[in-house]
């Protein structure tokens, strides 16, 4: 089994003259939540609809469960599951009965895959009400539901949240993550708010201007914008002392016999470094580390930040 | 003439037929050479991997119940994944917890045994080192708990306690304690016999637990303690005026591991609510929590009462 679900090479989208996606290279792990961040019409919609092949690319290659996309669609599309822009629902029919041509026309695993599929995102089955009665979140929820009803491995979803209010929204993103821990499915989702996909995604993608900046596990990008001051010493045991005697026991922790973190940026680094080495200490590193995510972004974007 | 139409139509018939059953077997063929493909993937490890059929085709029986297979073994491996990865992380933080301590003990213990300090700081290191030597014991007990009560071995004892007895002696070991750290506190325990099916030790260990949390990191300086019996329950409140915990916090504070925001103070092994959680459950019982932040945290422990079987309690 490959490690990667979807993995692009280089992936192009060129309209006339100007690059909608360009040279992106991502890597979505098995297994995980990956959050594509960027701003409106950073190529978050583009590079989804290439994945799906609704689109074909300029350059590049895509890779989907370790295989190339191009010339195996009729494999691996039907083991994806999707939300991007609005499915073609009829308006005249009722969810179940829009979903039941589905089930015909795709397949389902199972006998009731309906009905599981309509519980999953909390509307009633075999219900009287027309899709054209429908309210936003109800058709966003329904959409969610054909994205879910053949129990696919992996699931692409662009700005799942969209028109749903904030009961809504938080259903989804619980029902989100529970698809991915308690059924191991992979889930690729976009977004432009931060706060989102931070409380999403394991793994973030950043995109502008259709290239991508950055790409790195929410842990890793929390550690590193995480408030903190960086030792590295000589022996991170007197270290621990002096800190606890001279500088009235910050909170700290000892990583290694070098390393050592104090979880409060506003101490005086100067004093110490400086009651470090009058206690006879090496200190090869000191650095201050008080950037939050939001600030990362917004250097990693240019400046520009993500509304 | 009459049967020279019935034998056109007749063959005519036959050719049909002959042609729907040959397209029939051709797309069932296509259908199980599919289902022969999903399954090679899923015997590689894609326990993800399902087979679609629709609701009327011939193959789709099959399809469904082999899907139901799969799933089931699916789930059962994820969630042994899950204990694998949650231990892993649990052995890292750990060994964090343990580790900072440790150092700093050393510390201590190094620059008095080096007299790079003078005689009153020596004996104060000692005394210190002391200390956090016995703060590290405390953990390890916890620890060890822990450990324990998530193992096989772990057996309660439930007996007929009078509750309201024990609840009191718990109670009577913290006053010294509330009045060290000016805590105002206040019981209402019912003055006749609560007769309870409990392991005692256990219940000790959660009231004990609770209320330690409340003294260590709520900040309080009120702590009401309220032992009611009522509905066929037992209930016990204990509820703090200190800082409180918030909303999307409350959720997780009896997972193993989680710490409220670092405002709540960084002592604490993570593991006690968890403990009483489990411990709590073990003896039938359930523990809720409420709190707003600024306005304290209420914990609501809730026992069934046991039946009477001929004037004894049915354990």
């Amino acid at each position: 089994m490959s490690k990667y679900i979807i993995e692009t090479k280089n992936l192009t989208k060129q309209y006339g003259a100007a690059k909608s996606v360009a040279d992106l290279s991502i890597h979505v792990k098995r297994g995980r939540i990956y959050g594509l961040l960027g701003r409106n019409g950073a190529g978050k919609t583009t590079t989804m609809k290439m994945l799906l092949g609704l689109t074909d690319p300029t350059a590049g290659e895509i890779r989907i469960f370790g295989k190339p996309l191009h010339g195996n669609e009729k494999n691996l599309l039907p083991r994806i599951g999707s939300l991007i822009e609005a499915p073609g629902f009829y308006p005249n029919l009722t969810g179940t009965e829009n979903l039941r041509i589905f089930a015909t026309l795709r397949g389902v695993p199972g006998r009731h895959a309906i009905k599981d599929a309509l519980d999953l995102v909390g509307l009633p089955y075999r219900d009287k009400k027309l899709f054209s009665q429908y309210s936003l979140g109800m058709k966003q929820r329904l959409a969610i539901a054909l994205a879910v009803m053949h129990d696919p491995e992996l699931l692409i979803l662009d700005e799942p949240i969209n028109g749903l209010d904030p009961i809504g929204i938080a259903e989804v993103r619980a029902f989100i993550r529970s698809l991915c821990e308690e059924r191991g499915k992979t889930i690729l989702i976009s977004s432009h708010i931060l706060s989102e996909i931070a409380l999403l995604a394991d793994d973030i993608g950043i995109i502008d201007h259709g290239a991508l900046l950055e790409e790195e596990s929410l842990a890793e990008l929390e550690k590193k914008s995480s408030r903190h001051i960086r030792f590295t010493v000589s022996d991170t045991a007197q270290a621990a002392r002096i800190l606890e005697v001279g500088f009235n026991g910050p909170r700290y922790t000892v990583q290694d016999d070098r390393r050592l973190q104090i979880h409060d940026p506003d101490l005086p680094v100067g004093r110490i470094v400086s009651a470090f080495v009058k206690n006879g200490l090496e200190v090869s590193e000191a650095c201050i580390c008080e950037e939050s995510l939001e600030d990362y972004f917004k250097r990693v974007t240019g400046g520009e930040g993500i509304a | 003439m009459y049967q020279e139409v019935i034998t056109a139509v007749s063959m005519l018939i036959a050719c049909l037929s002959a042609a729907a059953s040959f397209i029939a077997l051709r797309r069932a063929r296509k259908q199980v050479a599919g289902m022969a493909e999903a399954l090679a993937d899923i015997r590689n490890g894609n326990g993800n991997r399902r087979i679609l059929a629709g609701p009327h085709e011939i193959t789709a029986p099959l399809a469904y119940e082999i899907n139901d297979v799969v799933r089931s073994y699916e789930d059962r491996l994820l969630a042994v994944r899950r204990t694998e990865e949650m231990n892993k992380r649990l052995m890292t933080s750990l060994s964090h917890d343990v580790r900072t301590p440790l150092t700093t003990l050393i510390g201590y213990l190094d620059a008095a045994h080096k007299r790079i300090v003078t005689e009153k700081e020596c004996q104060d290191y000692v005394e210190t080192a002391r200390r956090k030597a016995y703060d590290l014991k405390e953990y390890i007990d916890v620890l060890f708990d822990w450990f324990k009560l998530n193992s096989d071995e772990f057996t309660m004892q439930i007996e007929e306690v009078e509750l309201s007895e024990v609840t009191r002696n718990i109670l009577i070991d913290w006053i010294p304690v509330f009045e060290e750290q000016q805590i105002e506190y206040a019981a209402s325990i019912p003055d006749g016999p609560v007769r309870a099916a409990l392991d005692s030790d256990a219940y000790t260990r959660i009231l004990n637990n609770l209320i330690q949390n409340a003294v260590t990191h709520s900040r309080a300086d009120r702590i009401e303690i309220a032992f009611t019996q009522q509905d066929g329950d037992i209930k016990i409140r204990i509820q703090d005026n200190g800082i409180g915990i918030k909303e999307e916090d409350l959720p997780q504070i009896f997972e193993r591991l989680y710490k409220c925001d670092k405002g709540r103070s960084e002592k604490g092994s993570g593991l006690g609510l968890s403990i009483v959680r489990q411990l709590t459950e073990k003896m039938g019982g359930s523990i809720t929590a409420q709190s707003r932040p600024g306005e304290g945290v209420a914990f609501m422990i809730r026992f069934p009462c046991p039946k009477e079987e001929g004037g004894k309690l049915k354990l």
